[in-house]
């Protein structure tokens, strides 16, 4: 049984398709990307999963129940969680206080327990605990969106281009951190356009062009596919 | 003398205050003004009266019938006008212009059930004077600015204490990012209206006690003034409007002593262009800066 199963997924914006009906699956425990370029609608597949988007066609299941029509705050409490593109913390909140909105669905009690345990994934945070979130560096919001999905105890996190806008060095740092979260138990779906970094920590991808599925496989295999190679990697 | 004024000034603009903060609170979750405001506070004076009249000489307890309506009439401003439009991203204008529609029907129905002509307003907090020094203050307005301070007192500690304080917060920096911490939103902006609904109605009622009368044309001036007051503390920004409602009544009342009581409003609104000009962000706004 997948942890989560996207059936024939159809979205719109107006008239535009954003989404032709895509299918995948993600199983407990692996870590999967889904690659594709500007406009290709990973995001979207990735706000619809969280129940930011209404689909206008197909099902969406999380551990066999469907969760097409579920509001996106009963999603969070099912342990789907998005760390969205863009980063999107609380700019005027500290790093703490941030945090604590991330665990906002749990007791108090349990996050100040959750909390440590970020912190030593994440001991830059730790750091800059008082600082307000707005004045921290792209890397350290990005660290700060993703440590903040963590405190919600998700079984699926879903990570929207964690690379976005970061230098090479600090890409390589959060996606060993990404790497490591597998490795707690936390099952990953992955969207990025940096493909390679993407697909050399992954298990699986899709490849999504225009709205459609166009590719899947093992991550190693696509890594080596020459399709893959001339689109995605630049070879 | 000067001290009376002051008192007094601080009295209605601490009134104007608590209507300020319903202009604030909604469009810092929702990034919208809310015209109805201003009609929600006339309709919390009428409610009330209404009530009174009903239901015989309890009048406090009509005050908080007053005031428990106008927090459904909020609750159902939202429910059946606003929300059906952010369910399909319509356009803010779109929300700007349900609620001036919202305020139409509001005062309609004022006129419709409460007629035109100015009616007396019962005043329960008049205890007679206070004398301080050589000077004699009324007890009305003790009453009004200490309700009015203890409501923006609790609504504070609700606001930055509280975690439903902290939610509506986050709803006012980024409404996405809230839901994805699995906060339901509209559950949210419901309480923010419902909440600016019911301080807009204590409101009306202690003018209306205040003045001992009330007539359907004030609801519009106040909903002005009262907007003024938040721009001027920084609209989206809660000790901006407590702040900004307090400098409009002292700044009106001392206008309409020293200058001339013609000029009450006209003064309101110098001090809004003034700042719209040179401060554009509000006394307690930050000049925002968008890392790209």
């Amino acid at each position: 049984m997948p942890l989560l199963k996207v059936e024939n997924l159809v979205v719109n914006y107006g008239s535009i398709n954003a989404l032709k009906g895509i299918s995948f699956e993600v199983n407990k425990g692996e870590i999967v990307t889904l690659i594709g370029s500007n406009g290709a609608g990973k995001s979207t597949t990735m706000n619809t999963i969280a129940g930011l988007k209404s689909p206008s066609g197909g099902k969406i299941y999380f551990e066999d129940n469907d969760i097409t029509k579920l509001d996106s705050s009963k999603r969070v409490k099912a342990g789907i969680i998005l760390s969205p593109e863009g980063r999107q913390v609380f700019p005027e909140f500290s790093v703490y206080d941030n945090l604590m909105m991330g665990g906002f669905i749990q007791k108090k009690k349990d996050n100040l327990v959750e909390i440590e345990k970020v912190f030593e994934l994440f001991p830059v945070l730790k750091e800059r605990k008082k600082q307000m979130a707005g004045t921290l560096s792209g890397g350290e919001q990005q660290m700060l969106a993703v440590a903040r999905a963590l405190m919600g105890k998700p079984k699926l996190l879903m990570l929207d281009e964690p690379s976005m806008g970061l230098a090479p060095l600090i890409v390589k740092e959060i996606f060993g951190l990404i790497q490591r979260i597998r490795e707690i138990g936390t099952t990953v779906l992955l969207v990025e356009q940096n493909a390679r970094v993407a697909l050399k920590i992954s298990d699986r991808a899709y490849v999504i062009e225009t709205g459609k599925i166009v590719l899947s496989g093992k991550a190693q295999e696509l890594l080596e596919s020459e399709d893959v190679q001339k689109a995605y990697l630049g070879m | 003398m000067l001290f009376e004024q002051i008192l007094n000034g601080l009295a209605i603009g601490s009134v104007y205050s608590l209507v300020a903060i319903g202009y604030t609170m909604v469009f810092g979750v929702l990034k919208l003004v809310n015209f109805a405001n201003g009609s929600v506070y006339l309709l919390g004076a009428y409610f009330t009266l209404m009530t009174y009249f009903a239901l015989g000489r309890n009048f406090w307890l009509c005050f908080i019938l007053g005031v428990i309506g106008c927090g459904i009439v909020g609750f159902c401003l939202d429910q059946f006008g606003l929300k059906r439009l952010r369910a399909t991203n319509a356009p803010r204008l779109a929300g700007l212009i349900t609620t001036m529609g919202m305020a139409m029907i509001i005062d309609n129905f004022i006129l419709l059930f409460f007629g035109s002509e100015t009616k007396p307003y019962p005043n329960m907090i008049n205890f007679g004077r206070i004398r301080i020094g050589n000077s004699s203050i009324s007890s009305n307005q003790i009453v009004i600015l200490g309700v009015a301070l203890a409501l923006m007192l609790l609504l504070s500690l609700l606001t930055y204490t509280t975690k439903i304080g902290k939610a509506m917060q986050c709803t006012a920096q980024n409404i996405n990012a809230t839901k994805l911490m699995g906060i339901n939103t509209n559950l949210i902006i419901s309480m923010t209206f419902i909440l600016s609904s019911a301080l807009a109605a204590v409101a009306g009622v202690l003018v209306g006690m205040y003045y001992q009368t009330i007539d359907i044309t004030s609801g519009f001036s106040v909903g002005m003034k009262t907007m003024a007051s938040a721009v001027l503390g920084g609209v989206g920004i809660l000790p901006g409007a407590m702040v900004g409602g307090l400098l409009i009544g002292l700044f009106e009342t001392l206008g309409a002593t020293y200058v001339s009581s013609g000029y009450s409003n006209a003064i309101a609104f110098a001090i809004l262009i003034l700042v719209i000009l040179f401060k554009p962000e509000g006394l307690f706004g930050k000049k925002t800066i968008n890392k790209v």
